[in-house]
């Protein structure tokens, strides 16, 4: 036994070295979108729903929660303009986000997440559907922006989810409602 | 007792860590230990096996912090209803070549549903459903599937309406059709 505690703490702190550190939920300042495209602005206001979205653990990889990819979407709507306001429930529009697909890698220099969202703004005024689309979108980080694997698979993650929402927000600014 | 130069001191410290000698016969074998040299065969063959001992330790460290828990979810769209679903088609993943589309639908086929398989994006006739998904690879003695994620869309609007993911790391592998069998049956139950 005695044999062994060298090589043992010696693995350990290699091991400690390889992994550095825990895994982090995506931000969501990172993901707030910027629309380039004219905004349309709507007179109504509109309430956020997200599910599909997946909490991070300290030991898994970084996942995109459904409490941060709200968050990044009511920001990226308040900085467009797109709504006359953005509330909490009960109003004019619903605007309803299924997080169906956020494809990551296991491993790898260059991470690429694909992601795939689900989107439908609801009229609760008439109870019709004015708007659906299905947004596929994806972003690569690489060694150079975060050499950690967590962090770098974190970025990647925070990338694919703005553009995502940019895409988003962009066929939602052309719509006359 | 005699004062050994610093040296003395380190490897005597060395042997009696190592259990090689003990205290007292370490006054006998230190008259008759060669001076150490870390270039004879002998303490290079040591050197390696501390240097193998290390790499081993380093491994079975990583193997243990890095194995995770399998894993096994679902989660569909507030809306979604999956219990009418009848038809479903597969899309083949680009550059799949476990075949793992032809598992897909051979496993709906099996569950009661009609199911066809292919490389369009699109099915040649209306169905219910479409089905996507994401098979990841990893090596350790031999090639097995560590993630498999399975999207399923509206057939009409194509919006994805659940999907489903099952993770199985190098312990707790299992085969191909076992993890579709799982992740079919938790996303359609």
């Amino acid at each position: 036994m005695k044999k062994t505690t060298g090589p043992v703490i010696a693995g350990l702190l290699v091991s400690a070295a390889l992994i550095g550190g825990c895994a982090s939920g995506s931000k969501p300042d990172a993901m707030v979108a910027q629309v380039v495209a004219p905004v349309h602005k709507n007179a109504g206001d509109v309430s956020i729903a997200v599910s599909g979205g997946k909490e991070t653990s300290k030991m898994g990889a970084s996942q995109i929660s459904n409490d941060a990819f709200a968050q990044a979407l009511r920001d990226s709507i308040e900085k467009a303009g797109l709504f006359s306001n953005v509330a909490a429930d009960g109003a004019r529009y619903r605007l309803t986000s299924f997080i169906g697909k956020v494809d990551q890698p296991t491993f790898g220099f260059s991470f690429t997440v694909k992601m795939e969202v689900s989107y439908a703004l609801k009229d609760t005024k008439s109870g019709n559907t004015v708007w659906t689309k299905d947004i596929n979108s994806e972003y690569t980080a690489t060694p150079g922006q975060a050499f950690a694997g967590v962090q770098r698979l974190r970025l990647a993650n925070e990338g694919a989810a703005r553009e995502n929402i940019r895409q988003a927000l962009t066929e939602m600014a052309a719509l006359t409602l | 007792m005699t004062t050994l130069p610093l040296s003395q001191w380190r490897r005597r410290k060395l042997l009696v860590k190592k259990g090689i000698v003990n205290s007292r016969s370490w006054q006998i074998a230190r008259n008759r230990a060669p001076a150490y040299n870390p270039r004879t065969p002998k303490n290079k063959k040591h050197r390696e096996v501390v240097v193998k001992r290390i790499l081993v330790a380093c491994l079975a460290c990583a193997a243990l912090l890095l194995s995770a828990c399998a894993t096994l979810e679902s989660v569909k769209a507030p809306d979604a209803n999956l219990k009418g679903l009848k038809t479903f088609y597969v899309v083949q993943e680009t550059g799949d070549d476990h075949g793992i589309d032809k598992l897909i639908a051979a496993r709906l086929t099996g569950m009661g549903y009609t199911a066809t398989c292919g490389e369009a994006a699109q099915p040649a006739s209306r169905v219910d459903a479409v089905v996507t998904y994401q098979d990841r690879w990893m090596w350790d003695i031999t090639m097995y599937m560590i993630k498999l994620d399975v999207q399923l869309h509206d057939g009409e609007s194509g919006a994805v309406v659940a999907r489903a993911q099952s993770m199985r790391p190098s312990l707790q592998r299992k085969s191909p059709e076992s993890m579709v069998q799982e992740v079919l049956g938790e996303m359609l139950k």
